[in-house]
């Protein structure tokens, strides 16, 4: 759409003299290149504690770990020192990949300007990243890795276990922040109550009243209910595992033995309350173990 | 009836209506008469009265008591602690010595800016121990109200803003001042603050200042982010501007910024740069501003020089060493012409390991600062984001002209201004000798020139300006053809 008001063809033609003189661009210092796939992770329980301290504290930066490690890629750089603000959507993980890697590849994006930068990808980007780089079509596979259609279909019965009941008593065994502390220091994290709101089912009620005058907030939460879920949830997924390589009785890895590794090893470094649960059921804590060895020889530091 | 009534008709609309005029002038000839008459008299009457007390200045004389009428919300205590000093010990004291003293103790009344009129006069002394010689001081004041509250809706710049302000004077009844400020708007989105302001000593020289504040900025336009503020801030501050030995201000800051809100094409280097931080600084400050006008001084200076120091014992995630000066120099060149020279640099060092953090390096161009350049748009930038840069200059020379009604010659209030920027805004490489980048700094200065005119808004300053950049790194924000300012403080 043409503008209103234009500027005069004179006026134009004498910008278009200036600048004189051009400087070269000033350029941010000690700006270094991508040159290896490296994921963004919340750090790590200790930094000093090796070999597990390429395995992130956050258990949603260690599912996509666990991912990538069981999709057999090796030598991934891990990189701890960015907040959550700083990635796409406010949330980690991101894969930061070098332009040669990335989605779009063109020869163009290679020679542009800030190529250097490489291309960043939020989380569900990942395993189309994957796929692209191992040279795969994994929506090719209708049983996704699974042995059979039953298994397929059981596998996201279990996915919504884990990230429902499981991940429920998780975030409420883990110590929450002062008041004082959540005031002065801002969190990317929604509170509590807005995270059980999202993965309970059915959401716990708020806080207030129906009839109440005050708006609704907070929610009361039965944790005595959860942390019995979560007790069954636990006796079952050690019932189902049994003496199996891979979840549902899979040959390969599977997403699902992604996710409950990166569920079994936050729980077996959590409190007490729900430690131990995992800790009496010896074919868990063997199988996390095992997993463990394989996902922290794919990441390095 | 009306068939009577023929013209020409009367014009009886004025009440003055054929009144002789001759009463007008013997009723001013007699106004102005008693006038002369009581200035004579009461010219007389100052003649006589300066003429007593200059006869009698050696009069001995002593201050009995002091007492001052009217503060009812100030503590004694305080009262006593102003006064004091300036009462003197002498016992072979005159009148003239309690005049001065008077003087003095008016002054410091004054200058607590609790009253808002005060009138002093000697009384007999209500004491029955009292000498004949002795008297008392007494002020009659007024206190100024206490309370101030006031709500304000400002679009302009680019920029609209809702604020709610409060003041409480006096509040505990030693000058001690409580203001908070609440305000809402499309830059900086949402602000507050809170401070007591007291005086430290009985001469109202020194003040200290304990502050909350709270801030969220709208970045996006040169950072693509958002960056919020809660701190807390104590300030001791001595002198002021425009007397002999100037300002300082002594300063510790603890503060928690926050880069959040990223947009989806935030550069590399502001994604390193998100979340939180604390600093905990001690700064200093000192400000000497003799200028008889800010916009077109005729003589006089302007200096700063700013330096904190943050990290190390201090605390917090941020060590570095900052450093700001800047000067101004205004002439008059006459037939309404004046020139005004000004200059401003600074130095980020940092003493910690990494890199130093976004919110505080410095940020440079715009309308305030290097014109014809956009706002924060100069110095190292990473795609679309100006990251800032840890060491600075820049320069502005000037040339105003009055503006006059082309009929009746009268000026205007715009004034046309001329003026050469220069600048530039650079990161420090530790690998390389400082003495190095500032030179290769020095060598490429980005340089802008131009015209427009200037709106005097007291305090705040409005200009139109035409101007080209001259010459500027392919990096900055370049900006030919006009641009509108507003702001305090220009180059």
């Amino acid at each position: 759409m043409a503008s209103i008001f234009s500027v005069p063809a004179p006026i134009v033609a004498f910008n278009a003299h200036f600048p004189l003189k051009s400087y070269p661009p000033i350029k941010p210092i000690s700006k270094s290149s991508i040159t290896a796939p490296t994921l963004w992770v919340h750090p790590p329980r200790s930094l000093t504690l090796a070999p597990d301290n390429v395995l992130s504290a956050d258990v949603e930066c260690l599912k996509w770990q666990a991912y990538l490690a069981l999709r057999g890629l090796k030598d991934i750089k891990i990189r701890l020192d960015i907040s959550p603000e700083g990635s796409i959507d406010g949330s980690l993980p991101n894969l930061h990949v070098p332009i040669g890697e990335s989605l779009a590849k063109s020869e163009k994006l290679s020679k542009s300007e800030g190529a250097e930068d490489g291309e960043l990808l939020a989380a569900h980007s990942i395993p189309t990243w994957v796929d692209a780089k191992l040279g795969v079509d994994s929506n090719a596979d209708p049983l996704e890795g699974y042995k059979d259609q039953a298994s397929r279909v059981e596998s996201r019965a279990w996915v919504s276990l884990l990230e429902g009941n499981v991940h429920a008593a998780l975030i409420i065994s883990q110590p929450q922040p002062s008041y004082l502390h959540s005031l002065l220091f801002p969190s990317s994290d929604p509170p509590l109550s807005e995270s059980l709101q999202k993965i309970l089912s059915p959401p716990p009620p708020p806080l207030t009243g129906l009839f109440s005058l005050l708006p609704p907030r907070g929610s009361r939460v039965n944790i005595s209910l959860v942390l019995s879920q979560y007790r069954d949830a636990i006796s079952s997924l050690s019932e189902r595992l049994g003496t199996d390589n891979w979840f549902l009785g899979s040959s390969q890895p599977t997403p699902l033995d992604a996710l409950a590794f990166a569920y079994l090893h936050c729980i077996l470094h959590s409190s007490d309350t729900i430690r131990i649960e995992v800790t009496r059921r010896v074919n868990l804590v063997a199988w996390e173990w095992r997993v463990r060895c394989v996902i922290r020889e794919s990441f390095v530091l | 009836m009306a068939d009577n009534i023929r013209p020409p008709l009367h014009n009886s609309s004025s009440p003055r209506d054929k009144e002789p005029k001759e009463l007008d002038k013997i009723a001013k000839w007699q106004r102005e008469r008693m006038e002369r008459k009581l200035r004579g008299e009461y010219e007389s009457a100052v003649l006589h009265l300066s003429q007593v007390i200059n006869d009698n200045l050696k009069t001995h004389m002593n201050v009995s008591a002091v007492r001052v009428e009217g503060a009812t919300h100030t503590r004694k205590s305080f009262l006593g602690s102003i006064i004091g000093p300036s009462l003197s010990t002498d016992s072979d004291s005159t009148l003239e010595d309690v005049l001065h003293t008077t003087r003095r103790i008016s002054h410091a009344l004054k200058k607590t800016d609790i009253f808002s009129s005060v009138e002093p006069y000697i009384d007999r002394p209500r004491s029955d121990l009292a000498s004949p010689e002795d008297v008392d001081l007494v002020f009659r004041t007024r206190e100024r109200g206490r309370w101030y509250v006031s709500s304000a809706t400002e679009v302009g710049n680019n920029e609209g803003s809702a604020s709610a302000s409060a003041r409480v004077r006096n509040v505990f009844g030693g000058a001690e001042t409580f203001e908070a400020n609440v305000s809402l708007g499309t830059k900086t989105r949402r602000s507050f603050r809170a401070s007591l302001t007291a005086p430290l000593t009985p001469s109202m020289e020194t003040f200290a200042e304990l502050s909350a504040y709270g801030m969220e900025k709208d970045l996006t336009t040169y950072a693509s982010c958002t960056e919020g503020l809660r701190g807390l801030r104590t300030v001791v501050r001595r002198g002021s501007p425009g007397a002999y030995g100037g300002a300082h201000e002594l300063a510790y800051d603890a503060v928690i910024r926050h880069i959040s809100g990223l947009t989806p094409t935030a550069s590399m280097s502001m994604r390193e740069s998100a979340g939180v931080s604390v600093k905990s600084s001690l700064s200093h400050t000192f400000l000497l501003d003799t200028r008889d006008d800010k916009m077109a001084a005729t003589r006089g200076a302007y200096g700063k020089i700013y330096q904190e120091i943050a990290g190390l014992a201090l605390g917090g995630d941020a060590s570095f060493y900052k450093a700001e000066v800047e000067g101004q120099v205004s002439r008059a060149l006459g037939r309404g012409f004046s020139a005004s020279l000004a200059a401003r640099s600074g130095l980020l060092w940092g003493l910690g390991p990494g890199k130093t953090s976004f919110s505080d390096r410095f940020q440079l161009g715009g309308p305030t600062s290097v014109r014809s350049f956009r706002a924060n748009s100069m110095g190292p930038r990473d795609g679309a984001d100006s990251i800032g840069g840890e060491m600075y200059y820049s320069a502005g020379l000037s040339v105003m002209s009055d503006l006059y009604y082309p009929k009746t010659g009268q000026t205007l209030p715009v004034k046309a201004h001329c003026w050469l920027n220069a600048g530039r805004l650079d990161g420090i490489d530790r690998d390389v000798p400082l003495k190095q980048t500032m030179l290769s700094s020095l060598s490429r200065p980005s340089l802008s020139a131009g015209v427009g005119i200037i709106y005097r808004l007291d305090p705040v300053r409005v200009e139109l300006n035409f101007g080209v950049p001259l010459a500027c790194s392919r990096s900055d924000g370049a900006r030919r053809g006009f641009q509108v300012g507003m702001g305090l403080e220009f180059m």
